[in-house]
């Protein structure tokens, strides 16, 4: 007989209770915030892309207009494309800088400690201030471009052509893969010792152990990195908003105006808080259905038994 | 005559040199930008270590931006933010992990799906929501959110109290200790370590915040610090006040340096935790 308002727990050393009371005094705050600050906003904006919806003068019910206003509308399309083709590059780069740094961490070399300070640097510091750095690095006189000129090369307009503003970006936010690189070290680290041993007296060498032991031990390490940067280049923001030369929102040429960007100008600039909502539903289903196609695939080549 | 495995060592280690200069090299840049005067900028080839420096640019920006009053922002953010968080997230991640319950585990997931959720899906409705409350033009946006419980400083709080013996809650309820007095009283003080770790990932998360300042924040009365650096980038005519830039930005990512050399540990471990549920 369990007494009203008590939960039983079963456990290995027989029962024990705990009241709901207790429960609650700890969980309260917490499940407020779940409810009020993360997924009831969730639904929230799901509604809310059903609707016209002005910051002054709430909002009415309109059905699809909304969709069909966003899906005829070329800037959709156009950020749409840009943050595909920004976390396409960054995913890959980061994945490339992280493990590498973290593999040349992970191997016999003298202050470890200081040269993993030196990479995981940039990765504590604010976005703005990696990005305010960055732009003068890359403008056309600047540290980048002088360097370029040591071996006569020319200095492109990095900040002010169409087709290497988004390379830029990607470059710079790389700077911070020291996030990606610890995580790295951590999962090389947690890999056996004598499968190396094993893999050398059957003579495999340096890149062959990595690409047949390394790659496959620490792969649920690679997938969980590659959902995390999905959900950071799909929401790619301030780079668009710093970078371009002339400090215009979105260029040049429309080539950094990420889908956030017009989520963002759409919600706080022209409080068009429906046809903002639609973005971030439409934002929702892809972020699902990507995911969801990653896990899928993902069966195929992470090995989670170690 | 060298070993192949000496000179692998050493390639490696030429390489981790290279690689780490160019890491550097943005740094020296803007240590340097910042201490040149207008000429100094404009000689060209660039200057390394710029003669006479000029370190008074640090105070001209002083006086030229309200700096003080961005830092001051920015520590009631942090201060409120850390407060809070510091108090929902251990008592949640106490329920999480030494009391049972029905559902439990299903709360957990729950609460770790909430590390993956953007902040563009969440962030009208909130913004809706401190509209009602009256709110915004005040930082209490910037604040509530990360004081009322952090998902991933809730995950790190569990993962540690779960490594602490039962045993020693069991014995305490045996001498008649409540549960408030068991948390408060015992596990809290052995939890010590891991809120160190959630202090620190607070106050870098909130200082380094952009986004919602962005959003939340009207007027330069209530910017933070990456928004007062924000307004210098636009307002200054940009290749003339590269060195100002450059000393503001040193100034707004000195107390986060500090930071980061006084708890390396905390930051790489509390990272690397994350990458262990892979």
């Amino acid at each position: 007989m369990i007494p009203r308002g008590q939960y039983m727990l079963i456990r290995d050393k027989g029962p024990a209770h705990v009241r709901l009371g207790t429960i609650l005094l700890f969980l309260t705050p917490w499940l407020v915030s779940l409810i009020v600050l993360w997924y009831g906003p969730i639904f929230y904006t799901i509604g809310l892309s059903f609707m016209k919806y002005r910051l002054i003068g709430g909002g009415h019910y309109i059905g699809l207009d909304n969709y069909i206003e966003t899906f005829t509308d070329p800037f959709f399309w156009k950020g749409l494309s840009n943050t595909f083709v920004f976390t396409a590059m960054f995913i890959p780069a980061n994945f490339v800088l992280g493990l590498m740094t973290a593999w040349l961490l992970s191997s016999d070399i003298p202050a470890k400690g200081l040269f993993r300070s030196i990479i995981y640097i940039p990765a504590v510091l604010p976005v703005i201030a990696i990005l305010v750095l960055g732009k003068f690095l890359f403008y056309p006189n600047g540290l980048v471009n002088s360097f370029l000129d040591i071996f006569g090369l020319p200095g492109p307009f990095w900040l002010a052509n169409p087709k290497l503003i988004k390379p830029t970006s990607v470059m710079l936010m790389i700077w911070q893969c020291g996030t990606a690189m610890v995580i790295y070290l951590g999962a090389l680290k947690a890999v056996p010792n004598h499968y190396y041993e094993a893999a050398e007296i059957d003579g495999l060498g340096r890149f062959g152990q990595f690409m047949r032991i390394t790659i496959p031990l620490i792969s649920p390490t690679i997938f969980f990195r590659a959902v995390m940067d999905l959900i950071f280049g799909l929401m790619i923001f301030i780079p668009g908003l710093v970078l371009p030369e002339g400090n215009v929102p979105g260029g040049p040429g429309n080539a950094s105006r990420y889908y956030a960007l017009h989520l963002y100008e759409k919600a706080f600039q022209r409080f068009n808080l429906g046809e903002a909502s639609t973005l971030a539903t439409i934002l929702i289903i892809i972020s699902f259905l990507i995911t969801f196609l990653i896990m899928k695939t993902s069966e195929r080549f992470v090995h989670y038994e170690a | 005559m060298m070993t192949s495995r000496t000179r692998n060592r050493l390639l490696t280690l030429i390489f981790t040199i290279l690689v780490c200069l160019v890491f550097l090299s943005p740094f020296v840049y803007l240590i340097s930008t910042a201490l040149k005067s207008v000429e100094q900028l404009l000689t060209m080839p660039r200057v390394l270590f710029p003669l006479p420096l000029h370190p008074e640019n640090f105070l001209r920006v002083v006086q030229q931006f309200p700096i003080l009053r961005y830092f001051k922002n920015t520590f009631l953010v942090v201060i409120g933010s850390v407060a809070g968080n510091l108090l929902v997230s251990t008592m949640a991640g106490y329920a999480l992990s030494r009391l049972t319950f029905k559902g439990r585990e299903i709360l957990f997931t729950i609460t770790l799906a909430c590390m993956f959720m953007p902040l563009f899906l969440i962030i009208i409705p909130r913004f809706l929501i401190f509209q009602k409350l009256g709110v915004i033009g005040t930082l209490w946006p910037l604040i509530l959110p990360t004081a009322f419980g952090s998902p991933f400083c809730i995950f790190l709080i569990r993962q540690y109290l779960r490594s602490i013996p039962m045993e020693l809650s069991e014995a305490a309820k045996v001498d008649g200790c409540r549960e408030l007095a068991i948390y408060s009283r015992i596990i809290m003080p052995l939890a010590k370590p891991v809120m160190a770790t959630v202090v620190i990932f607070t106050t870098q998360w909130r200082w380094n915040d952009f986004i919602e300042p962005l959003i939340y924040l009207p007027s330069g009365k209530l910017y933070t610090i990456t928004m007062g650096l924000y307004t210098v980038l636009g307002t200054s005519a940009e290749e003339i006040n590269i060195h100002l830039v450059m000393a503001f930005l040193i100034i707004a990512i000195l107390p986060i340096l500090l930071i980061f050399l006084v708890a390396q540990r905390q930051f790489v471990e509390g990272t690397a935790s994350t990458g262990l549920k892979g």
